[in-house]
């Protein structure tokens, strides 16, 4: 009978891939044109959005954002099609603020669409500064009855759109190399205690299957640069700390290559695997903090918490990451019995 | 083997004797043939000199990096050598003399103090040929300190790994390289620091971080010795 856990490495993995790739985006901003103006004039801005459906739509507003407090309404909106949009607005005199330039962000308040936010949208600049003027007239109108939409769909980030699907193929496959490992250093643990040549065989298939998930990783993780980073490798600190890694442990295989005896291939090998995994440790986890990185969740914060996660995703995240080392362990304990019945059949047979 | 080694942790004043006695050994081992200690001179010289015939003049972040990637160089043959000078019946004379934890303690000690001397060489070399730009004396030598005792940690571990597999020294250096890569980049930022490229309010953090991740190593290294070097 086949064992439960791989019908749950099967279930899962299929549920990952169908709700990561079938699941559609939240609508989106994706330009708003154009960049730069200055207060007073009377502005109108051409707005493309991503799948949005602006025709269908009986009611949108369209709001420049400086906070939560000071936004103001667009005097006009003319819907092209589905997805493009011309907003008019007139700029008061002031903004709301002593600076000479700052960044709005643009809001889309839409029946049909739900309400959405691209960031940074627009610059204005000002050049005398009268913040109770612009504080007054920039609160003229508040932001309030925002539509929500009820259907389950992924967020819309602006250098990802639909590669953020990505997040349940690359990430996890870090995860489970990471689980593999440690794994393989508990038993080599276990092999120092007790020297057992089946031990050492799941050490073997468990390093093996956690090199191919970092290779995957690292070949997902530079598919998902080209698009977001614009090249396949742009020597950031995560990358370069895995390929670290990797070469570690391409290093533990050519160490069993040249030991001949296979006790002391065992042990070495077994000793070498636990120091390149607490050695790995602080590489992959600590030294990327330290530095700016163009991944998300170093230079200063982790990506697993609140913010960066969407809790849409989360819900098929970290099933994913169980997926996934479900699987990984499926191929290793393969690998496993293929060692096994190679060594029963160099010794007994 | 009719005598038993002698179980130095359960007397630990007897542990440091042992490593003083070691370590002693191993000083007077080096310093009767010196094939050795002439060899590293050599190396380290004839390195900053070919650097120096390459760059002429140096900026301050290639001093750094130059500075590191010499000492690493170094340290590599320095440890391999004094590796490969104990013979097969000498390792085991000492195996049956001495507590394992002994050998281990007083072979990282003697590499660290090797490559500390490395260090201070290969300074030496490079300020003669070319620039010194160290700025804050201090802070260079807590992080060639630490730093001299990283390497040791790491290149001692796996030359006792390769030293009897086929292909030793490029063994040593493929598994050895990734391994310090975690040292190595600290090491090039607080020496940065030390020459006033950067300024970081966090100084002390990274020291507790390459502190804390080189004793981590020592410990591993310790715990681990025991079963790479049995016979």
């Amino acid at each position: 009978m086949i064992p439960i856990w791989k019908w749950f490495a099967v279930i899962i993995i299929v549920g990952v891939l169908a709700g990561g790739i079938l699941v559609p985006l939240n609508p989106g901003i994706t330009s708003v044109l154009p960049f730069s103006h200055v207060v007073g004039t009377k502005i109108q801005l051409e707005i493309d959005g991503y799948n949005t459906r602006f025709d269908r739509a009986q009611k949108i507003e369209v709001w420049l954002v400086y906070n939560a407090d000071y936004a103001i309404l667009s005097k006009e909106v003319t819907v092209l099609n589905a997805q493009k949009l011309l907003a008019t607005f007139a700029l008061p005199e002031a903004l709301p603020s002593e600076e000479m330039v700052t960044d709005l962000n643009l809001l889309i308040n839409s029946d049909i669409d739900g309400a959405f936010v691209r960031p940074a949208a627009i610059a204005i600049s000002q050049k005398t500064a009268n913040a109770d003027l612009g504080r007054e007239a920039w609160s003229e109108n508040k932001i309030q009855n925002l539509y929500e939409l009820s259907s389950y769909r992924f967020p819309f980030r602006n250098i990802l759109i639909e590669t953020i699907r990505n997040t349940y193929f690359h990430v996890p496959l870090w995860f489970s190399m990471i689980i593999l490992f440690g794994m393989s250093s508990f038993y080599s643990y276990k092999y120092i205690k007790k020297p057992d040549v089946g031990v050492d065989q799941k050490i073997y298939s468990l390093v093996s299957v956690g090199v191919l998930y970092g290779i995957l990783g690292t070949l997902t993780g530079a598919v998902w640069a080209k698009f977001t980073w614009g090249a396949y490798w742009s020597w950031d600190v995560k990358q370069n700390m895995t390929a670290v890694c990797l070469l570690m442990y391409f290093a533990y295989f050519l160490l069993r290559n040249s030991i001949e005896d296979p006790d002391r291939r065992a042990r070495v090998s077994a000793a070498y695997n636990i120091f390149s995994f607490i050695a790995m440790i602080p590489l992959l986890f600590i030294i990327p903090r330290l530095t700016d990185s163009l991944h998300p969740g170093n230079g200063g914060n982790p990506a697993l918490g609140g913010e960066d996660l969407d809790h849409r995703m989360r819900m098929i995240f970290y099933p994913a990451i169980l997926g996934w080392t479900l699987l990984g362990l499926w191929i290793a304990d393969l690998e496993y019995r293929i060692l096994r019945l190679k060594h029963k059949m160099a010794y007994d047979g | 083997m009719a005598v038993a080694a002698r179980q130095s942790y359960r007397y630990p004043k007897s542990l440091l004797k042992d490593i003083s006695l070691l370590v002693s050994k191993e000083f007077r081992i080096d310093l009767r043939s010196r094939g050795a200690i002439g060899g590293i001179l050599l190396y380290i010289f004839s390195t900053v000199f070919v650097v120096y015939t390459g760059f002429v003049r140096l900026q301050v972040e290639v001093w750094n990096v130059q500075f590191w990637i010499i000492v690493l160089f170094a340290s590599v043959q320095a440890v391999y050598k004094s590796l490969a000078l104990d013979s097969g019946s000498r390792q085991i004379y000492l195996y049956t003399l001495f507590d394992p934890y002994a050998v281990i303690l007083s072979k990282l000690i003697y590499n660290a103090l090797w490559i500390f001397l490395i260090c201070v060489l290969t300074f030496v070399a490079l300020s003669f040929f070319t620039i010194q730009p160290v700025k804050f004396f201090v802070h260079f030598l807590g992080s060639v300190f630490l730093g001299s005792f990283g390497f040791s940690v790491v290149f001692t571990f796996v030359a006792a790994i390769a030293y009897r597999a086929t292909q030793q020294t490029s063994l040593m250096s493929i598994l050895g390289f990734p391994l310090i890569l975690p040292v190595l980049l600290v090491l090039i930022k607080l020496s940065s620091e030390a020459l006033g490229l950067i300024q970081d309010s966090a100084v002390w953090s990274d020291y507790a971080m390459l502190a804390g991740t080189v004793m981590l190593l020592v410990a591993l290294c310790i715990i681990l010795f025991p079963s790479i070097w049995r016979d």
